[in-house]
């Protein structure tokens, strides 16, 4: 009996310290944590959504959500998209902007990837990623040259990575008007 | 050395006693983040963080654990500094916390913290735990920045984030995926193994 | 379609030991012979799917209603310890052989970085219940897949001639190097629609 007892009270101690000091380092850093997930959304939106200074988030589902872009006079100027679905290794996450007419995206930002380093990886690259600027969409991905408005060349080596690119911005056109509606 | 000095408990997690090489714990973080330097540097200070603050608490209230609930009272006490770590991580090093992704968390089911505390921390004093607790992380860190060396450098041509070999090395991606990391301990291990054996053959020929 | 997919990914594609690294330590010491093998590899997929199935619960029943997301990895982990623990008083009353056959490798599952694994990124990708079953049982079946190819290979080793100082782990890694390496050749199943 003496031994079941000390079993339960070293058991409870241990886990009241337990609780109780996570209680206590949570609430110091998760203000700070859900600042720095915040702050790098947002910061990637201003990127994407030229002349927006500042963003509002609407959330869709747990892959999915779209920003709203505000500039210094509060008119909307535009809006991004981000958007996670599997690619080539892994889930790519990524952000584009879209124009108030949904017809052409304004930049992509590729958030984070798990694709092969010198290949697929190469999607995250400023140079390819231009290709979105301006883009006509929904668009599409094209080996070798493009002929077409809404066409990207994809990276060469990396054509499932960069089809994924693709597809993951237009699944996230179709479920942000969806949700517009 | 004599066993039980504190020279001795700290140097024998460097090499004779190394958790990686020689009592092959820690395997999984050490092949997932050793693509790197930084990042098996920074797994390593996690692991230091959980690893003192394990063995100093198991040390301390050793005397009072019932043998029965042992177990689960490291379990408890791991994952409750590795909690903080993880915690502290995402708040002040959100960068490091990414790259790291779930092995900070996996530290709870590291080998090397559960093995330490059953084999020493809950058999020995204060001091001499945390001189054991530091001497192991030393020995996992040591590996863990020599494999990120060795990926990194063929991986990405740096070291560290500096670019060292120049445009004319195409880098060996291979080494910064799974392939790589597995085939670079086995080597490491074999050339421990190795120099293990040529040692012995040389005290043995001096006595 | 998505559950199958997820299945798909995690059993072969993402295999959770060649391209996660998690359950490495038991891959590397049950791995020599192909019944134990086999048999580590159904108590760990036993296990995986209960943890994917009372994590999840204890996720969404108990830790985010009362505001406790940073009990989390506490939480899971002694569930892992109890589960493991109950697997073992089972396998002693009612299929004794095996339990003798695994011997000191059954508490072991505890620390198995793969079921852990398993729960916490289930938990981060914020799958629903019938997907993290998916995620489990898969990932569990993708374990025992790796063990049962490396335990063949390694039987097959024990005729030829290893170099001594590569001789048990330093060859085993290398061969999952390579094991890795084939693995890699499903990659893109997935991403390619």
């Amino acid at each position: 009996m003496k031994l079941a007892f000390r079993m339960i009270t070293v058991l409870t101690g241990i886990g009241l310290f337990a609780g109780g000091s996570l209680a206590l380092t949570y609430n110091a850093t998760i203000k700070k944590i859900e600042d720095n997930e915040r702050k790098a959304k947002e910061l990637a939106a201003r990127e994407v959504i030229p002349g927006a200074t500042k963003v509002e988030e609407t959330v869709i589902d747990r892959a999915c959500s779209y920003f709203r872009g505000y500039d210094d006079a509060g008119n909307l100027v535009g809006y991004a998209v981000l958007n996670a679905e599997p690619g080539f290794q892994g889930n790519i996450k990524l952000i584009f902007g879209v124009t108030p007419d949904f017809k052409h995206a304004t930049g992509l930002i590729v958030l984070d990837n798990v694709e092969t380093p010198g290949l697929g990886n190469r999607i995250v690259e400023e140079p390819w990623r231009a290709q979105f600027t301006g883009l006509e969409l929904p668009g599409e991905a094209v080996k070798g040259a493009k002929s077409k408005d809404n066409q990207i060349v994809a990276v060469t080596g990396a054509t499932i990575s960069s089809r994924a690119v693709v597809r993951i911005v237009n699944d996230g056109l179709a479920k942000f008007q969806e949700a517009l509606k | 050395m004599k066993k039980g000095s504190t020279i001795y408990e700290f140097f024998k997690g460097l090499w004779a006693e190394n958790p990686v090489l020689v009592m092959v714990l820690g395997m999984c973080p050490t092949l997932a983040v050793s693509n790197t330097v930084i990042n098996g540097f920074a797994m390593s200070l996690a692991v230091l963080f959980v690893l003192l603050g394990s063995n100093l608490m198991v040390s301390i209230i050793r005397k009072i654990i019932p043998s029965q609930v042992r177990l689960p009272v490291f379990i408890i006490v791991i994952s409750t500094f590795v909690t903080i770590a993880d915690l502290f991580l995402r708040a002040q090093f959100p960068d490091i916390s990414k790259a790291l992704g779930p092995f900070v968390p996996l530290i709870i089911v590291n080998c090397i913290i559960i093995a330490r505390a059953e084999a020493f921390a809950s058999r020995r004093g204060i001091w001499l735990s945390a001189v054991d607790a530091v001497g192991m992380s030393i020995g996992f860190m040591w590996v863990l920045v020599l494999l990120g060396v060795i990926r990194e450098l063929l991986g990405f041509g740096s070291i560290a984030g500096f670019r060292v070999l120049g445009d004319w090395f195409p880098p060996w991606v291979v080494m910064l995926l799974p392939p790589g990391a597995f085939v670079s301990l086995g080597i490491l291990v074999g050339l421990k193994n190795q120099i293990m054996t040529s040692l012995d053959k040389r005290k043995g020929r001096a006595s | 379609m998505n559950l199958l997919l997820i299945f798909i990914s995690i059993a072969l594609v993402n295999n959770f030991v060649l391209a996660y690294f998690l359950g490495i330590c038991p891959f590397i010491g049950v791995s020599n012979k192909a019944s134990s093998a086999i048999g580590m590899g159904f108590a760990v997929t036993f296990v995986m799917t209960l943890t994917a199935v009372v994590t999840w619960l204890i996720k969404h029943y108990l830790l985010l209603p009362f505001g406790l997301p940073f009990l989390e990895y506490v939480a899971f982990i002694l569930v892992i310890a109890s589960l493991v623990q109950f697997v073992e008083m089972f396998l002693k009353k009612f299929v004794r052989p095996l339990y003798q056959a695994l011997g000191i490798y059954l508490p072991l599952i505890t620390t198995n970085c793969a079921i852990l694994g398993m729960a916490l990124i289930a938990s981060l990708r914020l799958y629903t219940f019938l997907e993290t079953l998916v995620f489990g049982f898969g990932g569990g079946l993708g374990f025992t897949i790796a063990l049962i190819i490396m335990a063949g290979i390694r039987e097959e080793l024990d005729t030829a001639d290893v170099p001594k100082p590569l001789k048990g782990v330093g060859i085993t890694l290398i061969i999952a190097g390579l094991l890795a390496l084939a693995f890699m050749g499903f990659a893109g199943m997935i991403g390619a629609s």
